[in-house]
Order: structure tokens, then sequence, then C-alpha cells
């Protein structure tokens, strides 16, 4: 019972992470920049992939195993590898951390240059065509994560240890704590005088030129984090699963993303954890309905893609901003303010 | 070899219809109403599943099913509109949310069908036709299916020119196309155009599901998959040119069909790449529209005959 | 006196507190609904685990899986009833969606529920998808179907009931060879299974001096046009009576491509082979159109299919059984549910725990002494089965009905090949 409760408390705390770093990197993109990125899952799957290239090679390499790298038999020698030697797992998995984001951070600076000319719906679809295509293609050549077959064998970096409820709950608590990193991190940029400037550049492009703001450096900035984010997230989630494969990186991690900031509050970075939360909480809840309990006629996993999309139409419909508000920006000028202000009206009104 | 080529222009030619009606009708809508909308596929869907039941299950005359499904396809892209994109419109959101909401639609409506399937254990089914040969020049072969096809599709597409072009509810969708406010303060009652424009896109969705339903076997997400070449079709047209739409539709077909076996017989390549073809265009298409690719010059001379205006948007 | 902000972090912090709040009582609320088995004296309960596509196309092979699960299990429990054997099975159905994503998500929650052994169908890919999470959490898997070459390996926690198809692939090239043709067009399905058998098959039918010509088609397309084209000009290209044409591919893809070929001439004049993976519901009526059918038969479509020479008597009472209960015949993967079940209930009863390793072993040894519905299941080093018979089946229309006839077999133990009637 108790090895139960910690593996679902890992699992959730997990994906936990993984979607709170893919939801703050929307929102920096979107919420607090306006740029609308429907090929979040593209950004995602970078990470994932150069896992799923990087980890058999370097493997391969070093142990200079003959097995093609595609074969069952060579991921299971990977794994058991990779469990007598803990310096190189770990090794490898930073590696493949500083390589992930470094790719997603190329991409999304490459991005940027397009994203420039195209209006918001233009983005919007050229980014959703953009995923389709990667997908596509990594499905067909075999020389990246074998083609539709997918790649096992990547070893997990706790994968030394004994116990696997331990070690998932170390990968866990290191997910949340990279997570943890990149909230500060999303936090501190935002609120400054430059989350001032990328607001500005959201809520009208021009004038935020007229007044001197060189947009372009501003929104290939951005693009660049948040598609370094999104790559980390991508390859934390290859790590924990174990196995990549192109058909995963479909349309509705997008949708995923999107719900998740959509239902927090757009512009609000605790809203994004707020949808983050509902959204494990929804999916790792619903799945263990046994079927027979509920003795529904059909899956239980139809009931979740239809609880899903109904929630994204009521929040669309009803509250396009989010459960959370935006707040103004928290700067160190702003608690001086509001300081002042305070004590200011105490000094009126000194009963209260 | 001159054999097979001939049918690979075949099936292009057939298929190409299929996608440029589709294209035609989410021009349409994203013209007059502003909305893309991703549900149409689901439309499809529906129309596809009411022809091949009631033809096979309940054994009704197939042409008899094409005016069931047409109406069961305009009534959905009614419901969708008077209960989602309407109000949304109305509240001024922008099109970012309302691009979202009608996705979040399509797959909300693709689940339930999910659901209905499995209940009713007709996760796959096909029509209870099936095409015969009627021309046979050598050892090429021309089904009955193929000219119903190509013949339907075109004819509906002379239709909507005709309705759009010379009736006067045609010329208030054509002026609410061009300046929206304008037609509403001009007198033209949007909310009544609109409710006409929703039942005249469902009608192609209505056709192309049954005759798909004949040509292929249909699970849920077989509107899904004709969205994304139909899409193809109408970012070559610009987003807002119909003949434009059109001729990527053919495009398309030619693409995917006789373009690909060219490759094959003469440069090996294998037919997996086939959906890269769909995706390629459509980015290529994106990019000369938003100049990143400067090659303007090749898209206008591809729909310059238009009685809709292209350029500007 | 409270700011906006303090009022605001309250809320937040309800809601957080809420939502752990629930997630504790819903769990809770999970383990105390279902609920367990009648005490007596002593009984473990053992949760079996097992994962199916219940939804999706393979939907028709996973539901008739589970449906067989649902029933041994119950033969089991009340077997061992009966004879006062303080063991009782439960199953936990996980469903794999027809995706490696679900398959591998579906292995993931069974085990988070601390389930130790896993029963399953699953295709190659599924199988090679959670591989690693099963052998890093050692769950002990058994798996009725995926019979890719790739997945035989030893030491690890992968068992498959049915023989990989490096044996199928091989009995293919025999049998198209020995019926007489030199020369094949094949179409294979792009993925772990249909690159599994397609490998072997190309193997030994150039080993006896055959000629090839393939083409790899990518699942999921709506249109299969351009490859039954391919497919075309390939068999025009080997020409000559001595060609034929081999197809490897799902049901729901297959029948496409049927739809287009039967207007071919090429195609429709030359005999046809496929894998196993056709034989069973989906391609003849009623689920597809009669034209279909006169094609396969006019064609004479003929194909394999792994199965015991002999009806064994447990697979004639699985089947009655079966039809009884549910009102359909087994036509796929039941039969090796059936027996999968059944080995490790036995196994279970012996070691008294569900130990992985201890399980494993046992069932090595069990599976090699044991003769159940789908015949001797004694298995290789690698954890899959040794000896594997094929039946040869041959689509055929007989008093106005259509259906897979069998008209020989391979057998497995002495590598023969025997076709009855030709």
């Amino acid at each position: 019972m108790i090895p139960e409760l910690i593996t679902l408390f890992s699992t959730s705390l997990t994906f936990f992470s993984i979607y709170v770093i893919l939801s703050l990197s929307l929102n920096l993109e979107y919420g607090f920049t306006g740029i609308p990125n429907f090929g979040k899952v593209f950004f995602f799957s970078l990470g994932a992939y150069v896992v799923g290239v990087f980890v058999p090679r370097v493997i391969h390499f070093v142990f200079n195993i003959s097995e093609p790298a595609c074969s069952a038999l060579a991921s299971t020698q990977r794994m058991s590898i990779a469990a007598q030697f803990p310096i190189l797992s770990i090794t490898i998995f930073v590696v493949s951390l500083i390589l992930s984001g470094l790719l997603g951070a190329f991409m999304g600076y490459v991005i940027s240059y397009p994203s420039l000319k195209l209006r918001g719906d233009y983005l919007a679809i050229s980014l959703l065509i953009i995923a389709e295509l990667s997908r596509v293609f990594v499905r067909t050549e075999p020389s990246i994560v074998c083609g539709n077959n997918g790649i096992g064998g990547l070893p997990n970096p706790f994968i030394w240890m004994q116990d696997p409820v331990l070690k998932e709950l170390t990968y866990s608590i290191l997910s949340g704590a990279i997570a943890g990193v990149f909230y500060f991190y999303i936090h501190r940029l935002v609120n400054s005088p430059y989350g001032r400037v990328i607001k500005s550049v959201r809520d009208d492009e021009l004038v935020s030129q007229l007044l001197g703001k060189d947009v372009k450096i501003f929104k290939a900035q951005i693009l660049t984090v948040s598609s370094f984010m999104s790559a980390i997230a991508g390859c934390l989630y290859a790590f924990f699963i174990g196995f990549v494969y192109p058909d995963d990186f479909i349309i509705v991690w997008t949708m995923y993303a999107w719900l998740m900031m959509l239902l927090g509050g757009v512009a609000n970075n605790k809203g994004v954890i707020l949808g983050s939360i509902v959204m494990v909480v929804v999916d790792r809840g619903l799945r263990r309905i046994p079927s027979f309990w509920l003795s529904l006629p059909f899956d239980v996993s139809y009931l979740r893609g239809i609880i899903f999309t109904i929630i994204l139409l009521v929040i669309i419909m009803w509250r396009p901003r989010g459960l959370l508000p935006e707040k103004p920006l928290d700067t160190p000028a702003r608690k001086i303010f509001e300081t002042h202000l305070r004590s200011k009206n105490s000094l009126k009104n000194p009963s209260s | 070899m001159m054999i097979d080529l001939l049918q690979a222009v075949i099936s292009s030619i057939v298929i190409g219809s299929l996608y440029a009606l589709m294209a035609y009708g989410l021009t349409l809508t994203l013209g007059s109403i502003r909305i893309y909308n991703w549900a149409y596929a689901e439309y499809v869907t529906i129309s596809a599943y009411v022809t091949a039941l009631s033809s096979s299950r309940y054994s009704v005359d197939i042409l008899l099913c094409f005016p069931v499904a047409i109406f069961s396809a305009v009534a959905v892209s009614l419901i969708v509109d008077e209960l989602v994109y309407k109000p949304l419109t109305r509240k001024g959101s922008t099109i970012i949310q309302v691009m979202l909401a009608s996705i979040a639609t399509g797959l909300l409506i693709r689940y339930l069908i999910y659901i209905f399937a499995s209940v009713n254990n007709v996760v796959i089914i096909k029509a209870g036709y099936t095409s015969k040969a009627v021309a046979k020049i050598n050892e090429l072969i021309i089904t009955d299916l193929d000219i119903f096809i190509v013949g339907l599709t075109i004819f509906m597409m002379l239709v909507f020119h005709f309705i759009i072009s010379k009736t006067l509810i045609g010329k208030q969708i054509r002026a609410m196309w061009d300046n929206f406010e304008l037609a509403r303060l001009s007198g033209i009652k949007v909310d009544r155009v609109r409710r006409f424009v929703c039942i005249l896109v469902g009608m192609p969705a209505g056709i192309i599901g049954s005759l798909w339903s004949i040509y292929s076997t249909i699970t849920p997400t077989s509107g899904w998959l004709l969205l994304l070449p139909a899409f193809a079709a109408v970012i070559v047209g610009g987003l807002v040119s119909i003949p434009g739409a059109i001729i990527g539709g053919y495009l398309l077909g030619f693409g995917e069909n006789f373009f690909m076996y060219i490759a094959y017989k003469f440069a090996g390549v294998s037919l997996a790449y086939k959906p890269l073809i769909t995706l390629s265009i459509m980015l290529l298409a994106l990019f000369i529209r938003a100049d990143i690719i400067p090659a303007r010059w090749l898209l206008s001379a591809l729909t310059r005959a238009a009685t809709h205006r292209g350029n500007g948007r | 006196m409270m700011s906006a902000t303090s009022s605001r972090w309250r809320i937040l912090g309800y809601l957080v507190i809420g939502l752990l709040i629930g997630i504790g009582v819903g769990y809770a609320l999970s383990l105390v609904i279902v609920p367990a088995a009648p005490a007596t004296v002593a009984v473990r309960e053992y949760t079996i685990g097992m994962i199916a596509d219940l939804t999706g196309e393979g939907a028709d092979y996973g539901i008739e899986v589970r449906d067989a699960g649902i029933l041994t299990v119950e033969e089991i429990n009340s077997f061992f009833a009966d004879n006062k054997i303080p063991v009782r099975l439960k199953l936990e159905v996980e469903d794999s969606k027809t995706t490696v994503e679900g398959a591998v998500s579906a292995a993931q929650s069974l085990g988070g529920k601390g389930i130790k052994i896993i029963v399953g169908h699953l295709w190659s890919g599924q199988a090679n998808g959670i591989k690693s999470y099963i052998d890093s959490h050692k769950i002990f898997t058994v798996s009725t179907s995926s019979t890719s070459p790739m997945l035989s390996i030893p030491d690890d926690y992968l068992f498959r009931m049915q023989a990989p198809d490096s044996i199928q692939g091989r009995v293919l090239a025999n049998l198209i060879w020995k019926l007489g043709y030199s020369k094949v067009a094949v179409i294979y399905r792009n993925d772990p299974y249909g690159s599994g058998v397609y490998k072997y098959f190309d193997e030994e039918f150039k080993k006896l001096g055959g000629t090839i010509k393939s083409l790899a088609y990518t699942p999921d397309l709506p249109d299969y046009s351009s490859e039954v084209l391919q497919l075309s000009s390939m068999v025009k290209e080997l020409g000559g009576a001595s060609t034929a044409v081999l197809i490897i591919a799902f049901n729901y893809e297959a029948i496409k491509m049927f739809d287009k070929a039967r207007l071919d001439p090429t195609l429709s004049n030359v005999q046809w082979f496929s894998s196993e993976s056709l034989k069973g519901p989906g391609i003849l009526p009623p689920a597809g159109p009669p034209e279909v059918a006169d094609f396969l038969v006019k064609v004479r479509l003929t194909g394999t299919y792994p199965a015991s020479l002999t009806e064994t008597e447990l697979m004639k009472k699985f089947v009655e059984k079966f039809k009884a209960r549910y009102g359909r015949e087994p036509k796929a993967y039941g039969a090796y549910t059936y027996d999968a079940l059944w080995i490790v209930a036995l196994c279970l009863s012996a070691a008294g725990s569900e130990d992985p390793d201890t399980i494993m072993k046992l069932f090595y040894n069990l599976a090699s002494k044991y003769t159940g519905a789908t015949g001797l299941t004694v298995l290789d080093v690698n954890g899959d089965r040794a000896l594997q018979d094929y039946q040869i089946w041959e689509v055929k229309k007989l008093d106005g009905t259509y259906d897979f006839k069998v008209i020989g077999g391979w057998n497995g133990a002495a590598n023969e090949l025997i076709i009855s009637s030709q």
C-alpha cells in the first residue's frame, strides 16, 4: 500500500513538473508576449528526440556494442550496462539535458524569424504544421529514432538504485526541482522592466515599436527561452518513459498546454501551477477508476478526452482569461510603492 | 507503365475533387464568418457514418443516403455555429481563441463519435455499395464511383459559384466577406446570412462524407485525415481565394498520387513520405504568402481569375 | 487589514489543499469501493494485470482477449474453489488504445498499482515500448501476440505465447515456393510486426532461389490508391505466371487495399498470400463487403495461422464456453490468453507468492510440461514459444458463405509442410 502511494506520488509529481514547465513556457510566449504557439509539441519533441538519438549512440560507442541500436536486444543491454555504471548514467543525463536545451533554444531562435512576418492566425497554423511535419518526417526516417518503431533502452539517471520505487521518487523530486528553478526564473523575468516591455509587445506591437523597442529582438529572446524550456521538459519526459517514438508527439500535447494555461489564468504563473494541478489530478484520477465499477459501456479513456475538451470549451467561452487574473508586475519598485501607500492610509485612518 | 501513369492521373483527379470541395467549404467559412472551422472534419465523419450505417446496416438505397447525410451535416453545422462560434464572435473573441474553440469542439465531437462507434461495434465500417468498373480502355479502369465523385463535386462547385455570384444572398455573403462592419451597417441581416452560410457549407461536408464512405473505410478519424490536405489547399489559396483553394485541392490530389508515382518510378522514393507532401505544400504556401519566400508572383498567377478579390489580406 | 494579495494567496492555498484532500479521498475510495474477494481461510487473491486494445482500430482483437480473460479467470477461480486451493485471481484490465503510448501508460498504471504479473495482448510495437518499464520494474509479462523477432531476448521479463515471426516468415517462404511461385511482390506494414515477418520471409525465399520486390506502407493513412498502384506495377515488372503477391498487414488497412486491388486486372489475376493477421473478424462478410470476399476467393488468398495442427480437447471446450457466454466464436487470440492465464494460475498456486523471478522460472518449467488449448506450450530460452505449428488456410466460398478453410499445415516439431487439398 505504501509503495503504491509513493509511486502514485512520484508519477504525479513528475508529470506535474513536466506540465508546469511546458505551460510556463507557453504562458511566456502567449500570455506575456502574445505569440500563439500551436506547435508546442514540436519543441517538446526536440528534447525527447535528442535523448533518443544521443543516449544510445553514446553507450554503444563507449562500450563497443555491435548490436544495431534499434533492436530490443541492444536496449536491454543498454539498461543493464547503465545499471552498473552510476556515474555514466548521471553524466549522460546531464549532458542530454544540456543538449536538449541547446537544440530547443536554437530552434526557438530560428522560428522567431518567420514568426515576425506572420500574423496571429497564420503563425498559429504554421507552427501547427511544423509540428506535424516533424512528426511525419521522424516517423519515416529510420536513422533518428528508428522510424515508426521508436527506440527504447534509455536509462534513467537513477537506474542503479536497487529499489524502483525509490528511483522513481528521486527522479520525480529532481524534475520538481527543475520545474521550481524554471518557475523562479520566469517569475523574476516577467516581474521586471523586461516583463513590462514584452507585455507591451503583446498589447500593442506598433506602439511598442514606436516607443523605440526592437520587437524583433524581444520576440527572438522569448522564443529562445521558452523553446529551451519545452525541450528540457521533453528530455525529462523521455527519461521518465524510457522510450521515444514519434507518434507520441501529437497535437494533444499542445492542447494540454493551452488548456492548463487558459484554465489557470493567462499571464499568471501561479495560474499555470493551478492549471497543471487540475490536469494531473483529473488525468491520473480518471485512470484509477476501474471500468467495471463504473460499468460504462465504453472505455474510460474517451471519458477523459471528453472532460478535457469540455473544460477547454467552457473556459474559452466564459473565462477566456482563466481562473486567476493577470497581476500587475511584482517589481521591487512596486513593493516600495505599496508600503508607501499602506503607510499613507494608516496615517489617515489610525484605527485600521 | 503508361497505363499505370494514367491510372494515377485518374485517382489524382478523384481525390483532388474531394479535397477541392472540402477546401471550398473551409474557405467560404473562413472568408465570410472569419472562422477556422477545425470541426469541419467531424461534419464529414458524421455524414460518412450516417451513409455507411444506413446503407449497410439498414439496407437503405445508397442514393437515398445522400440527402440524409447532407441533412445531418447541415444540422451539426448549424448547431455548432449557434452554440460555439456565434457566441464567441459576439463576445469579440480573438481569432486565436476561436481557433482553439474550434479544435476543442472538433475533438469533443470526435470523442462522442468514438463512443458511439465502440458501443455499437462500428469502429470500422464501409458503405453498403461497391463500385463497379464502367470503362475499360486496355487495362485502364474507370469505375462508376470515380465518375460519380468527379461529377458530383464539380456540379456542387458550380452550384455554389452560381449562388454566390448570381443571387441576392450570394451578394450579401460577398459583402460580408469584403467588409463585415460595413455590411452590417448597410442593413444586411448578418445573422441570417451567417445561418445560410452554415447550411451552404454543411452540404459539401455531407457529400464528401457519403462519397468517402463508399470510396474507403470509415473510422472516427476519417474526417480529420481529410482535413489536413483540405486545409493545405485552403492555404495555397491564400486563405481567401476560392479558385485558389480549388486549384490547391487538385494540386494536392496530384501531389499525393501522380507525383508520388513518378517519384517512385524514377527515383525510388518510398511511399511512406506521402504525408510529407501535403504538409510541405502547406508550409511552402504559407511562407510564400507571408513573404518569407519571395515568390508572391507564383501564387498570384494561380489565383488570378478570382470572383472574390484575393489580395490585401 | 488584509491586502488583496494575501487573500488571493489564501484562496490559492485552500484550492491546493482541497485538491490534495481530493486525491487522497479518491484513492482511498477506489480501494474501498471495489469489492474484495470474500474472505475465507487464508485465501490469497492475486491481481493479474491485463493490457489490451479496447478502443481504437485493434479493438476487435483486444475485446476478445479481455472477454477470454474474464471467462478464464472465472473458470480458474471456481476450479480452485472446488479443489480447496487457496488461490484466487482478479483481473485488472487497462486499455492500450491501439497505440504504443496507450500501452506504455497502461503498463505504468498497472505497475503503479503494485501489479507484478501482466498477461496482455500487445502487438510488437507496444511490447517494444513497455519493455524498459517492465524490465526495470520486474513485472513478469506474458504477451499473447507481439511476434516480432526483435523481441527474442533471453533473461528479460517478457514471455510470448506465440512464436516469433522468424518462424512464420520462413513458413510463408516455403509455402509460396512449394506452391510453384518463384517471384513475389510483397507489401508489408512499416512497423516491427510487418518488418519482422518480411525480414525472415525475404531471407528464406531468397535462399530457396526466389526473387522479391517489396513495398513498405505507412499505417493509418486514409487512402492507399498509390500503394496498390505501385504493387500492381511491381507485379507487372516481375511478370510471368510464377508470380504471387504477399500482403503483411492489419485488417483495417488490408480491406482498403483489397477494395482498390479488386478493380486492378493485374492484381486480380495472381494468387495472393497473407500472414496470420488477416485471419479473423473484419475482412469477410458481414464485416466486409461481398465484392471484396469474391476478390479474395478469386485470388485464392492463402495464409498461415499459428495453431496446433490437432485440435485439442481444451480448445474445443474453450470455444464452446466462449460461444455460450458471449454469443460469438473466438477467432483470434482468445485461446492464447486462456493458456497464459491458466499457466500463471498454476504457477501462483505452486509458488505461494507472486515474486516475479520465481513465477518466471516456474512458468518456463511448467509451460514445457503443459498442453493447452493452443497445443504444446514449450518455450525456448528467450521465453518465447518454441514449437509452433501453423495452419494453412484459404478463403473459400461454400454454400454461399465465405470462410477461412484449413487446407494444410506446418508441423513445427518436424519442420515440414503438408498441403492436404490443392
